[in-house]
């Protein structure tokens, strides 16, 4: 195979190639109008490789003719590519010159296919046989016709198109896209059609190979449009590590709320043992005065303030782990674990509000992975709007009831109350900042759905089956376990 | 101190309501405890004074004692609460409890809490024998003897009282000398003192 054939297929190769890669791009977002440009630009230049591969290998005047005919469909397909690739990728460019480039260049098109044999020849009388890169390649021996200048304008208006639509890109600051398009483009295309012209007016002992230049042209784009593609993939990553990091502000800035209505509660669950621990610390003291001391009495009473101690750290340990901002992390862990954890932060509060609170919790549950902190999060904001609603309105003893149970696939969470009740449009209270409460941020529950979505769960309300309050039902899919 | 007086105990929080038996047992105080509102209610005679934590499920301490004070109980009551503010403090003072405290409690206050607790439910049950005494001394005075003492302790000299009566002078000055022996009064200030305690009125 001569080294003519072997480059020319390579060029039609690899100039595809390069261009499915971005027809792909494309494909999966069709926004990205420049890649369906780009690519059609690349079949161009394959179909102008081919075209010209087969000039140089006719074999007779005719078969010359009819593949300079023929190369005149790519070229056009080019022309049409750079004009769109241009309007779409560097965004500048004047319509009217656009339309002039491609009106001319599809004038010279019809010219071409109404002329015999094309329109840069009146007639191919023979061919000659010149070295051309260590090969010998056909060229046309014949009379060029002068009707081929209507192309040559059409390149000139292409280029100053393109060096227009450059200039104004510049201005704006797009000064990479420039360098790398609209210069590319603007010299490539320059000296590929410039070799071509000197070529057909047989100035130059050089075959047609326009091709050639498209190729070094279509190699700067592509890397241009790989910068570009990278850089949409960076901010893609940015925007989601925003978008987690907001999430994570926000659920915990609902954390902190949910705890701030607690506060009166939880102060008086932080008392309640250190008032224990004095009283039984000042009984033992006074043990101690006597002169026979009961020790086994101060033992016990040592062992209670221990207990106390351990008690009121706990409560620290709990309040602190939802206060803190910490990484989301999904664990495998059972939600009765996060009923009864609530429950007990909640204690106090439930006997400060009247609230009488029973549970009916499903053993064994299946695991489940979540954040614990979360759910506790989204437990600790249903129980409370419970509360709320209990206190204005509903029957008068408050009752709040927290169900588990499963059915193997998911587990489901239900907190019934008997307060209020929902309102009639009940999707509204899943909205942000809907809120019924005097000093409340109206993002609970917007931010409980967000949590339970995240651990690809469900959390919707109804009004309860036995009284006037609502039932909230949490669904969250069983953790599967791998045998 | 007196020794039959019972300190009762209601919270909820067993480990308070030992603590609190352990302080006070020791000091030498009779306690019995309740861990509920409803537990302590039903006790049927009460004496001596009650510790009751406000904050309670089922019933707070408010209502407790509202529910005291319908039975017509004088028992003293001491508030003991987790989270005191001034209106709630209000609130209780009003309501007629003896002393509000907050926890956690130094043993000194509780103990002088339930020492004066104790000591104004003694004072009052002394008041209430006292009163007991003149009543059956009064109960032994003639109807005109009740008569001159209304208007004995009006401040009217004899003479206009005899006036009024419609009769002389040393007939009111004799019915005065036997209210004051009847009555143990050891003079007209400590006469109208007594009227006083008994609810009785001068007249016009």
């Amino acid at each position: 195979m001569s080294l003519i054939t072997v480059i020319w297929s390579m060029i039609a190769a690899s100039s595809l190639t390069l261009g499915f890669v971005h027809l792909l791009i494309w494909w999966q977002n069709r926004e990205k109008r420049e890649r369906l440009w780009f690519f059609i630009m690349t079949l161009g230049t394959a179909c102008l490789a081919l075209s010209e591969l087969a000039m140089m290998k006719a074999q007779t005047p005719e078969a010359f003719g009819i593949a300079l005919r023929w190369l005149h469909l790519p070229t056009w397909l080019i022309f049409v590519a750079i004009v769109g690739f241009i309007l779409v990728y560097l965004r500048t460019g004047r319509y009217w010159l656009a339309l002039a480039v491609i009106g001319l260049r599809t004038v010279t098109l019809g010219l071409n296919f109404l002329l015999d044999p094309n329109i840069n020849y009146r007639e191919i009388t023979g061919l000659r046989e010149v070295r051309y890169l260590g090969d010998s390649a056909a060229m046309a021996i014949g009379r060029p016709n002068p009707i081929m200048l209507v192309a040559q304008v059409a390149l000139l208006l292409l280029l100053i198109f393109v060096v227009d639509a450059s200039v104004q890109a510049w201005r704006q600051g797009e000064k990479r896209r420039v360098l790398l398009t609209g210069g590319s483009i603007s010299f490539f295309v320059a000296m590929g059609t410039l070799s071509a012209i000197l070529s057909l007016w047989q100035v130059v002992e050089v075959p047609v190979s326009a091709s050639l230049f498209f190729m070094g042209m279509i190699l700067l784009m592509a890397f241009d449009l790989s910068l570009e593609t990278k850089r949409a993939a960076i901010l893609e990553v940015e925007l989601r590590d925003t978008q987690e990091s907001k999430y994570k502000e926000v659920t915990h800035l609902g954390r902190v709320a949910a705890l701030g209505e607690l506060s009166v509660s939880l102060a008086h669950e932080m008392n309640q043992p250190l008032a224990i621990i004095l009283s039984n610390a000042q009984a033992a003291q006074k043990l101690l005065e006597n002169k026979t001391p009961d020790l086994a009495e101060v033992g016990e009473i040592l062992g209670e303030i221990v207990n106390e101690n351990l008690r009121a750290s706990e409560t620290i340990k709990r309040i602190r782990a939802l206060l803190q901002r910490g990484e989301v992390s999904s664990q495998i862990l059972d939600l009765n674990e996060v009923v009864t954890e609530v429950s007990h932060l909640m204690k106090n509060e439930m006997a400060r509000r009247q609230v009488s609170l029973s549970h009916d919790l499903a053993r064994p549950l299946p695991h489940i992975s979540a954040d614990r902190i979360q759910l506790q999060q989204v437990l600790l904001n249903l129980m409370l709007n419970a509360c709320d609603s209990m206190a204005t309105g509903g029957s008068d003893t408050r009752k709040l009831h927290v169900t588990t149970k499963s059915d193997g696939a998911s587990v489901s969470l239900e907190v019934t109350d008997n307060g209020q009740g929902l309102p009639a449009d009940v999707e509204s209270i899943f909205q942000a900042f809907y809120t019924t409460k005097d000093q409340g941020l109206g993002m609970g529950l917007a931010i409980c759905r967000s949590i339970i979505a995240a651990h690809r769960g469900q959390l919707w309300a109804e009004p309860a089956r036995a009284s006037s309050g609502a039932t909230f039902h949490v669904v969250l899919p069983v953790k599967e376990v791998r045998s | 101190m007196n020794d039959a007086a019972i300190v009762y105990l209601v919270d909820d929080e067993p480990g308070m309501l030992k603590a609190l038996t352990r302080l006070l047992g020791g000091e030498g105080f009779q306690i019995k405890s309740f861990d509920s509102a409803k537990t302590f209610l039903a006790e049927p005679e009460l004496h001596g004074c009650v510790i009751l934590d406000v904050a309670m499920p089922e019933m707070d301490g408010m209502e407790v004692l509202r529910l005291l004070q319908a039975k017509g109980s004088h028992v003293p009551v001491i508030f003991l609460t987790g989270h005191g503010d001034i209106p709630m403090s209000v609130r209780a003072m009003k309501s007629g409890a003896v002393d509000f405290l907050t926890k956690p409690v130094r043993s000194e206050d509780l103990i002088r809490a339930v020492k004066s607790a104790l000591d104004l439910l003694e004072k009052s049950d002394q008041k209430q024998e006292e009163v007991e005494r003149l009543r059956i001394l009064y109960a032994q005075l003639t109807a005109r003897e009740k008569e001159v003492l209304a208007h004995v302790i009006s401040g009217k000299p004899n003479k206009q009282i005899a006036f009024t009566l419609g009769t002389i002078e040393q007939t009111v000055k004799i019915h005065r000398m036997r209210v004051m022996h009847k009555m143990q009064a050891e003079s007209i200030v400590d006469l109208v003192h007594i009227a006083q305690s008994l609810g009785v009125s001068a007249a016009d």
